[in-house]
């Protein structure tokens, strides 16, 4: 999908640098001199390794982190400004890895409830908008269950219900698959990405699953606190070799499809699922 | 020779309270001396209570585990299996306590009473295990190091134990993909060259293919099929219909088989898959013959 997105930035980051323990013995660099911008309505997946600055960067979307040096805004609001934090923290809305370090309250109901009550808006509009984010997270039989006996998929959907009642521009995602069987991470992949596309939410997805990054619109490769590599799927796939530089990996399908074009076999360019590598063997 | 047999283990949490729940029913199974077993299955599927069992972290609410032929149940013999079974959990870095990176994987083999020099030599070797460099980490905190260095630096703690079976709860959750396969190639190498008995738990299909010479799948609770890594993934429709997914080599396999390629062992690997494609090529495509795309 090609548009004009330069008029379309939804966070724009500027020369952001954040240094950890600044002036100590364990003083460390996270991020130095990031400059890029999340277009509204994109999903963007942000790869790279361990320690490569990604949930760093992540902090900075909403003011979780403010910036050593640069700057971060959000729709036109500075992060380092007291003023817009709410403001800020109230549009991009974030997740982690771990769902039991989100959830708040004796029912799953209440959990969702939770923000827009201290929102202060009118009962009615409150009923409606749970109502809401429990339907697109498929939990609205569980709402009168309790948070903790919900199963690992269930708690991240509830999670990220939380944050969807706030109804967000943005959704910032920390590996929120990392602790999902595979059937709980397709589940939650699908509904990210429907909101997406149905919804119009901004979705940046930290992961260290390429088959997750496959799904994007475009992919950022971080390293060493900077963005070393950005461009669709089929871009930063076709680097081929030039991945294990970053600690990353091709997809299966993709790296297998490399192997056999050496071999001589003729496939098709940008092959990055299954389904597709095995259209390129049986045409 | 199996090194643990469980037999018709069930395990009740919470027995007799309001909040009793059946996590594991009637399950028997064993594991093979020196042999590198994933036990897999969905979320809720009981495959962590079921490795709690394997040092006597937990016992049995009705069957018997034995380990090493000590019958869990048995408190005062069971209470040395943690010298032979190493434990590792989820997120094992967050048990980091040590000052350094020494103290904290030293802390083991002290309390097995091992001598300063002995000590002193498992936690070199246990750190070249893991491929962290003595003298680079011995003094750093636990807290100064990534997060694929603190994995390594709690798993060395548990080597440093030297156990003849090491147990490690989704020890890659978080990893990139590199770390990822270090890691696992690591455990790999124990098993080898130690004659370590290993047992992966995870839902990662991709890591139990390329790594595990068998596996047990738990469902609800309940075994659901144990076999050689092989055999469980040439069976696709019975991973699919309990959430699990295939790995991607095997997944090529039953998509060409569907498409009419006849192959009668599925892929494990990526090297597998290329081999069996090439293979395929020379013999001319077979079944895309009608096709003129491959001529």
């Amino acid at each position: 999908m090609m548009m004009d997105r330069t008029n379309n930035v939804l966070i724009r980051i500027k020369d952001l640098t954040h240094t950890y323990n600044p002036g100590e013995a364990n003083q460390r660099e996270g991020l130095r001199g990031v400059t890029a911008d999340i277009y509204s309505g994109e999903f963007l997946a942000v790869i790279g390794a361990n320690g490569s600055g990604k949930s760093t960067l992540a902090r900075h979307l909403n003011a979780l982190l403010l910036p050593g040096s640069g700057s971060v805004t959000v729709d036109g609001l500075d992060t380092s400004r007291d003023e817009h934090l709410w403001d800020i923290r109230r549009r991009v809305g974030m997740v982690f890895q771990n769902p039991d370090n989100q959830l708040v309250a004796a029912l799953v109901e209440e959990d969702v409830v939770f923000g827009p009550e201290n929102l202060g808006l009118d009962p009615a509009e409150i009923r409606r908008r749970v109502d809401r984010a429990l339907a697109w997270m498929g939990l609205e039989e569980l709402r009168h269950r309790a948070p903790h006996l919900l199963s690992g998929g269930q708690k991240q959907r509830l999670a990220v219900a939380g944050v969807l009642v706030m109804q967000p521009d943005c959704l910032v995602l920390d590996e929120p698959t990392a602790m999902l069987d595979p059937s709980g991470r397709k589940e939650l992949m699908a509904t990210i990405k429907r909101l997406c596309r149905e919804e119009g939410v901004t979705v940046v997805l930290i992961t260290h699953f390429m088959e997750e990054a496959v799904a994007a619109d475009r992919i950022w490769i971080m390293h060493q606190g900077a963005i070393a590599l950005e461009g669709t799927p089929r871009e930063i796939f076709q680097q081929g070799s030039r991945l294990a530089a970053y600690n990353l990996e091709l997809p299966g399908p993709a790296e297998l499809a490399e192997r056999l074009k050496r071999s001589g076999l003729e496939l098709p360019p940008g092959i990055l699922t299954v389904e597709e590598l095995v259209q390129g063997l049986c045409p | 020779m199996s090194i643990i047999e469980v037999h018709e283990l069930t395990f009740v949490y919470g027995r007799k309270t309001p909040f009793e729940v059946t996590s594991l029913q009637d399950v028997s199974m064993e594991v093979l001396e020196g042999e590198f077993l994933a036990v897999a299955g969905p979320t809720g599927s009981g495959k962590s209570t079921l490795a709690q069992h394997f040092n006597g972290l937990l016992r049995p609410t009705f069957g018997s585990v034995t380990v090493l032929g000590i019958n869990t149940r048995d408190k005062r013999s069971a209470a040395g299996l943690w010298e032979k079974v190493g434990l590792v959990f989820q997120y094992p870095e967050v048990q980091l306590f040590g000052e350094t990176v020494y103290e904290d994987i030293a802390f083991g083999p002290v309390n097995t009473g091992a001598g300063k020099e002995q000590v002193d030599r498992r936690v070199r070797q246990a750190m070249e295990l893991v491929e962290l460099d003595y003298h680079r980490f011995r003094d750093l905190s636990p807290l100064a190091l990534s997060a694929g260095e603190r994995r390594r630096a709690a798993i060395a703690g548990v080597l440093a134990i030297q156990p003849r079976i090491l147990v490690l709860d989704e020890p890659t959750a978080g990893l990139d993909p590199a770390g990822r396969k270090r890691l696992l190639g690591q455990i790999k190498n124990l098993q080898r060259a130690f004659d370590c008995t290993i047992i992966l738990v995870t839902h990662n299909m991709d890591d139990a293919a390329r790594w595990a010479d068998r596996i047990v799948l738990l469902d609800q609770g309940r075994l659901y099929r144990q076999g050689a890594t092989r055999e469980i993934f040439n069976k696709p429709e019975e991973l699919l219909t309990i959430g699990l997914d295939l790995p991607f080599p095997s997944t090529l396999v039953h998509l060409l088989r569907g498409a009419g390629w006849s192959i009668e062992k599925t892929a494990l690997t990526i090297d597998e898959a290329e081999a069996l494609v090439l293979k395929a090529r020379d013999a001319g495509f077979p079944s895309c013959s009608a096709n003129p795309g491959h001529s």
